[in-house]
C-alpha cells in the first residue's frame, strides 16, 4: 500500500505523473486556486488535522493552516481565493480569506456532518451533508444562513459534489 | 490515503500538439456553459452520481450515472464537461459530457481512495 500522497495525472494519462508526499499525512480533500496553489486537507482519521498549501510546482508545503481545522474533509476555493473547509464531525464550514490562516466566518446552520463543499462562479456555496436530514445545502455569497431551497431527491449519504461550469477555465 | 489531482496542461502546449480529444468544440462549450448543473455522488443505498439543475428548489435529478461506479466519492469537472469520479474502491472513472458510460478508468496510483470527497483539476502546465 502506498504511503499517503497526492497523485497528479496529466490529462488523458492513466498513470501517475507526480506524487506529493511531504505534508500529505492523511489527504482527504484537495483544491486548486486560480494562481495554481494546491490546498490539501489532512483529515478526519489521520494523525494531524490541518490544511497544507503548496505553491505552484512545489512538492513541499509553503503554509500550514490549523486554526479552525477540527475535523477536515472537503475543501474548495472560490474565484476570490476564499478557502472553504467542511469539518465533518464538528458540523461546520470554516471560511478563510485568501492567504489567511484563521477563519473569518463559520457556517453552522443547516449542517449535519458536512463532507464536501463546492462554489460556483457567482460565489454560491453548496455543502453536502452525509446525514440524511439535509443532503445538499445552499448558501448565497457571504451568508451563513442556509437557503430554503435544497437538493435532496434521490440522495442518501451524499458525498462529493461538482459544479458545472467549473470555476477554472 | 491518496487524493487525486488531474492536470490538464494544455495551456503550456502549442495548439498543433494538442490531441484531438483536447479540442473544445463550439457545441461542447455551449452545452457546458448553457445549463448550470450540480453533480452529487451518493454512496448509500444508491451508488451513483446524480445530476441536478443548479438553482432549482429541490429538483429531480435529470441524469443518473452508475456505470463504472461502486462507491463514488470525489468529483470534479473540466471545461469540456468531462466528469472525473473517484471511487473508494480504488479507481477514477472519466465520463464525457452528456455520457453515462466511462471512457477511461484510471487504476494506477489509486489504491487508497477510501475517504476522498474531492478531486481537483488544474489547467496550467
Amino acid at each position: 500500500v502506498a504511503s499517503p500522497n497526492v497523485t497528479e495525472y496529466l490529462k488523458g494519462a492513466s498513470k501517475p505523473h507526480t506524487l506529493i508526499t511531504t505534508g500529505s499525512t492523511n489527504p482527504v480533500g484537495i483544491a486548486i486556486d486560480h494562481s495554481g496553489n494546491i490546498y490539501v486537507s489532512n483529515g478526519s482519521f489521520g494523525p494531524k488535522f490541518n490544511i497544507v498549501v503548496y505553491s505552484p510546482g512545489s512538492k513541499s508545503p509553503s503554509r500550514t493552516i490549523t486554526d479552525g481545522v477540527t475535523a477536515p474533509v472537503g475543501i474548495t476555493v472560490d474565484a476570490n481565493g476564499t478557502l472553504y473547509l467542511a469539518n465533518d464531525r464538528t458540523n461546520n464550514v470554516e471560511e478563510y480569506r485568501s492567504g489567511q490562516s484563521s477563519p473569518y466566518q463559520t457556517i453552522t446552520e443547516g449542517l449535519d456532518r458536512p463532507v464536501s463543499v463546492t462554489v460556483n462562479k457567482n460565489g454560491y456555496l453548496y455543502v453536502t451533508n452525509l446525514e440524511e436530514t439535509g443532503p445538499v445545502a445552499e448558501y448565497v455569497p457571504g451568508s451563513i444562513k442556509r437557503l430554503d431551497r435544497q437538493i435532496s431527491k434521490g440522495l442518501y449519504e451524499p458525498f462529493g459534489t461538482a459544479y458545472s461550469p467549473p470555476l477554472l477555465p | 490515503m491518496a487524493a487525486a489531482m488531474l492536470a490538464a496542461c494544455g495551456g503550456s502546449q502549442p495548439p498543433g500538439a494538442l490531441p484531438q480529444s483536447w479540442v473544445i468544440t463550439a457545441q461542447d462549450t455551449r452545452y457546458v456553459h448553457s445549463v448550470p448543473l450540480l453533480y452529487v455522488s451518493s454512496e448509500g443505498t444508491t451508488h451513483d452520481v446524480k445530476v441536478y439543475a443548479a438553482g432549482a428548489k429541490d429538483p429531480t435529478p435529470i441524469r443518473i450515472i452508475s456505470d463504472g461506479l461502486l462507491f463514488p466519492a470525489g468529483l470534479c469537472l473540466d471545461a469540456q464537461g468531462t466528469l472525473y469520479a473517484a471511487d473508494r474502491d480504488g479507481w477514477v472513472a472519466e465520463y464525457h459530457a452528456r455520457s453515462s458510460k466511462p471512457f477511461r478508468v484510471i487504476t494506477k496510483g489509486t489504491d487508497n481512495l477510501d475517504f476522498v470527497p474531492s478531486t481537483a483539476r488544474e489547467t496550467f502546465g
